[in-house]
């Protein structure tokens, strides 16, 4: 068994070298966290191969992007950490341009963003550009979905994804360590990660990363809006985005203290539609994102984790238009205090425990030509959460959430989840939960002039969801699948409509039920020296107003498959993925059509005592398909890549 | 006793299919008019303007002979769609110009067919069109800072007139142009013999639409911009170049636009949330004569030989709107495509 854990070890440390940066997952009786309990494997790295990349937690659920996801997003952007995602549909402009998520068919403010569980969506449009966030940056990328994202916080009626760098086990020997990716690709396009990792006396540890990716994003398409679809070019499609990461970490005792600074700039143009004569818009971004973090662990009378959080946000953006004389900035700076417990659960049947709870307190200053005046708000929240185990093999986690905004109070939010273990079988799970979750109305909403609304009320959304799922780990296999069904009435859902002299306004107009289903497999093989990886997902989310058309821009079906095999030094792997058309009409009256893409690599790795090396060729939209996901916004067809990845380290004398 | 399978012949299948190929044979109707066969006159051009960068701007047609309406016949004809932002239509010679904002291009539509015949490209952002006697046409624009000098022969541009500014609504009244300057307070005056600025007249805050009465004076309906002042009515002297007299049509936070006249032009009509009228003589006496109701009118045109009024309901702009007939015989209703702005009668 030891002999077979190493050859799984080194072929995975071979074949995908980012592995190596990749993070354990510890198993905890937090609710938050993955209940692996059905895996009985001493060796933690194949854990981190064979682990189930949907997990659950008390009766929702959430995915994790494993180590492979890591590997291949890692020179992306947010927006392909996503797409690897189950029911998550995004909306891109085009390569590289403005790119928000949907999450089981909701709008793109009901994804809640948090880096270290600090809210990220900005206060004046609700939302968040994925691609300006490097998908290198952490090494764990969780999406929760549905009402369980109420556990970290409010306004994730779709889900909430959460972004995080956990401190790595594995190489506790490591003193030194440096990684760096490079990738040349089509369209003059390149990517750079260069991190830098020292662990020096007295449990200080340190962790830098930069990043550059650049590209003309002058690919061709085929213009469907001019007669005879001529081929042209993409113009005005450059982009540029440079950032730096640092953490900076110690433990003494039972304390452990972190610093953490994430800076980034991105320049990019803004493309014009095919109907378009010509764009010169550009967008300009910058921000600074800082945090302190301390943590205390109570292992004696309440045995609980207690963090405390400070961070600080500056974020700036600036539209132009020249030939519209249009020179737009805006900014917001958020300061954030947050503090909580995870307690650990003695489970023991009929006996309820409290085992989370927290208070965030955040302020926000927002300033635009939008606005008459720099605007800003007080918003925070506190939760309660507990565990009832109700029978030895069923559980339920109660959550109850309550949050203020400005001097307005919600109704109480709360999350009831139940799991329930079937057939007398570790391996099968009834997960089902209830959830009262609400968004507040954005700056925006409320003060943008003319037409801002003070008086909104926030969106309200009920949302109940069930499902079944077995995973099963055995002689190196493992095998996930399951089926989920949610349902999702929002309420007071806010819409910009025009009012008194044609000027729009926002206004608790409309109602929306969405009802979905998700069905998922993933098989994985450690055999010898090959590794397979099998992943196939189908998801349906059907959206309506209360006129009964569906909501634009959230396609009904969305479907992957990915296939991962290793094999000594190699790897392959191939990734397919179907859309359906999605409407881009209120009253569906137009939409763009579904759309498939696939993609396919070819890696080879070596690794040697204190070094170690991986060379990989791609290519995406092998079928050149040409498609859009934004009305008249062509996507790239067909494209090349190039990467190396090399790695060099120094263990401790 | 087991039950027996039924089986079926070659014969049976063939049979069959040749049934089925005969029901639908049968069924078969006479082939559709293809677009380009259709004869676009007598009737209504409505200009959907679509979203901005949505590309869903479209033409709808109806028929005035028989109430008939078509939608997106643009793309029908010239398979490609119109553009994104349709403006306005004028119908000159034996062309429709088709003014596609965002799309910085005119199309030269020819009548009866409806045709693309010639393109004008490269225009910053095209409003209206303004046809000269020369052949030649000016067009205004939103971002240019100029009027764009064009010809309509060749459809090329040939130059600009610097304005400074949005420049909106044209009309002509001898051999001076009148051109509405959104943004301003002012209406410019241009020399058609010269194509040269030689004047403003101020009005009130951000003219937008442009008439001229039955005395030939040249009425000017300025929206008062975004809550910055109160809407108001002009009259103008186009001889003298002076206001002869001004209404105040609305309050602070009113923005009304679409001014039309009738056919005998001694009515006003103007767009303020419902359907406004008012006198050319003596005072306005403005009143409503349709009311919105729940509707968002957005577009307004009176035919011009029966004084049918035409109304657009643009809804929420994110879905297809209706048009309003309204006669003296009653209201009917037609649905069109999104954001129709404007409504043009073909002869």
């Amino acid at each position: 068994m030891k002999r077979a854990a190493q050859i799984i070890l080194l072929c995975c440390l071979i074949a995908f070298p980012s592995l190596v940066s990749a993070q354990v997952d510890t198993v905890s009786t937090s609710p938050s966290e993955v209940e692996s309990s059905e895996l009985k494997v001493s060796k933690l790295d194949v854990i981190m191969i064979l682990a189930p990349s949907t997990t659950h937690s008390i009766g929702g659920k959430t995915h994790r992007l494993d180590s492979l996801g890591l590997e291949k997003t890692k020179l992306g952007t947010l927006t392909d950490a996503l797409k690897a995602m189950p029911s998550i549909s995004m909306k891109e402009y085009t390569a590289g341009g403005l790119s928000t998520p949907s999450f089981r068919g909701t709008g793109a403010a009901h994804t809640q963003l948090y880096w270290e569980e600090i809210p990220l969506n900005s206060p004046m449009l609700g939302q968040q550009d994925l691609n300006l966030g490097a998908g290198g940056l952490f090494n764990r990328v969780e999406a929760i979905y549905g009402g369980a994202g109420l556990r970290l916080g409010t306004g994730s009626l779709g889900g909430a994804v959460n972004l995080a760098s956990v401190p790595e086990f594995r190489r506790e020997k490591e003193a030194f360590r440096f990684d760096q990716s490079l990738q040349y690709g089509s369209f003059q396009s390149f990517s750079g990660n260069w991190g830098l990792k020292l662990k020096l006396k007295n449990g200080l540890r340190s962790q830098t990363k930069v990043y550059l990716k650049s590209a003309e994003n002058d690919f061709p398409f085929v213009n469907t809006a001019l007669l005879g679809n001529p081929i042209q070019r993409m113009e005005n499609a450059k982009t540029k985005t440079m950032g730096v990461f640092e953490e900076l970490g110690f433990r003494y005792k039972d304390h452990g203290f972190r610093g953490m600074l994430w800076a980034f700039k991105g320049d990019r143009q803004l493309s014009p539609t095919m109907l378009e004569a010509f764009s010169d818009e550009r967008q300009d971004d910058q921000s600074i994102r800082s945090m302190l973090e301390w943590t205390f662990d109570e292992s004696r009378a309440f045995r609980a984790q207690f963090k405390t959080q400070i961070a600080f946000l500056d974020e700036t953006t600036r539209y132009q238009k020249p030939v519209a004389s249009i020179d737009a900035p805006s900014r917001f700076r958020r300061f954030v205090l947050q503090t909580g417990f995870v307690k650990s659960i003695r489970m023991q049947q009929g006996r309820f425990d409290l085992s989370s709870g927290g208070l965030r307190i955040m302020r926000d200053q927002a300033e635009s030509n939008g606005y008459l005046e720099a605007v800003s708000q007080w918003r925070g929240t506190a939760h309660l959460g507990g565990i009832l185990q109700m029978r030895k093999d069923a559980r339920a986690e109660i959550l109850v959430r309550e949050a203020f905004f400005g001097n307005q109070f919600s109704l109480p939010l709360g999350y009831l989840g139940v799991s329930n273990r079937l057939f007398g079988n570790n391996s099968w799970q009834l997960k089902s939960n209830l959830s009262h979750n609400a968004r507040f109305p954005t700056l925006n909403d409320r003060y943008w002039n003319p037409g801002g609304n003070p008086d909104l009320r926030p969106e309200r959304s009920l949302a109940a969801e069930t499902g079944m799922w077995r995973f099963r780990y055995v002689n190196n296999r493992s095998l996930q699948y399951g089926v989920n069904g949610f349902v999702n009435h929002v309420n007071d859902w806010i819409l910009w409509l025009p009012g008194q002299g044609n000027i729009w306004s926002p206004s608790n107009v409309r109602t929306v039920w969405v009802k979905g289903i998700e069905a998922e497999l993933k098989w994985r093989r450690q055999r010898g020296e090959f590794f397979t990886d099998l992943a196939l997902n189908y998801n349906f989310s059907d959206s309506r107003d209360q006129d009964g058309f569906l909501l634009i821009y959230t396609p009904r079906h969305n479907a992957f498959a990915s296939l991962n095999l290793g094999w000594k030094d190699f790897s392959f792997s191939y990734y397919q993925d179907w859309n359906s058309r999605r409407y881009t009409s209120a009253d569906n009256s137009e939409y763009i059509s579904g759309f498939s893409t696939g993609d396919a690599s070819l890696g080879w790795g070596k690794q040697f005592s204190n070094f170690g090396m991986n060379l990989k060729a791609g290519m995406r939209n092998i079928a050149n398909a040409q498609f859009q996901t934004v009305a008249w916004r062509p996507m790239p067809g067909r494209s090349v890549f190039l990467r190396l990845d090399m790695s060099f380290w120094k263990e401790r004398e | 006793m087991k039950k027996q399978k039924p089986t079926y012949r070659l014969s049976t299948w063939l049979l069959g299919l040749v049934a089925l190929v005969l029901t639908f044979s049968a069924c078969k109707e006479d082939p559709p008019l293809e677009p380009e066969d259709f004869v676009y006159e007598n009737g209504a051009l409505i200009v959907n303007e679509g979203n901005f960068q949505s590309g869903n701007a479209s033409l709808s047609f109806l028929g005035l002979a028989n109430d008939s309406m078509q939608s997106d016949v643009f793309k029908g004809i010239n398979e490609r769609p119109l553009g994104d932002v349709g403006q306005s239509v004028t119908i000159h010679g034996n062309r429709a110009w088709v003014v596609v904002n965002n799309s910085g291009k005119i199309e030269g539509l020819g009548l009866p067919s409806l045709k693309t015949e010639c393109q004008i490209t490269g225009l910053t952002s095209p409003r209206y069109l303004l046809p000269l006697a020369n052949g030649q046409a000016l067009v205004s624009d939103l971002y240019a800072n100029a009027i764009q000098i064009v010809d309509l022969n060749n459809c090329t541009t040939l130059g600009q007139i610097q304005t400074g500014g949005w420049t909106e609504e044209m009309i002509q009244i001898g051999n001076r142009i009148f051109v509405a300057q959104m943004g301003t307070d002012k209406v410019l005056v241009i020399d058609e013999t010269t194509l040269t600025l030689t004047d403003s007249i101020q009005v009130g805050r951000e003219p937008n639409s442009l008439e001229v009465d039955q005395n030939g004076k040249l009425w000017v309906l300025c929206s008062g911009g975004l809550s910055e002042a109160l809407p108001t009515l002009h009259r103008i002297d186009a001889q003298a170049l002076l206001v002869e007299h001004s209404d105040t049509i609305g309050v602070l936070a009113d923005s009304p636009t679409k001014l039309g006249i009738n056919a005998a032009g001694d009515r006003l009509y103007w767009l303020n949330g419902d359907v406004y009228t008012g006198n050319v003589a003596g005072a306005l006496m403005a009143s409503i004569t349709f009311a919105k109701g729940s509707r968002n009118f957005y577009g307004l045109a009176l035919h011009p030989n029966s004084d049918d009024i035409y109304v657009t309901d643009a809804k929420d702009f994110q879905r297809k709107g209706q048009l309003y007939r309204i006669r003296t015989i009653g209201v009917d209703s037609f649905e069109v495509g999104i954001n129709a702005g404007g409504v043009y009668f073909l002869p």
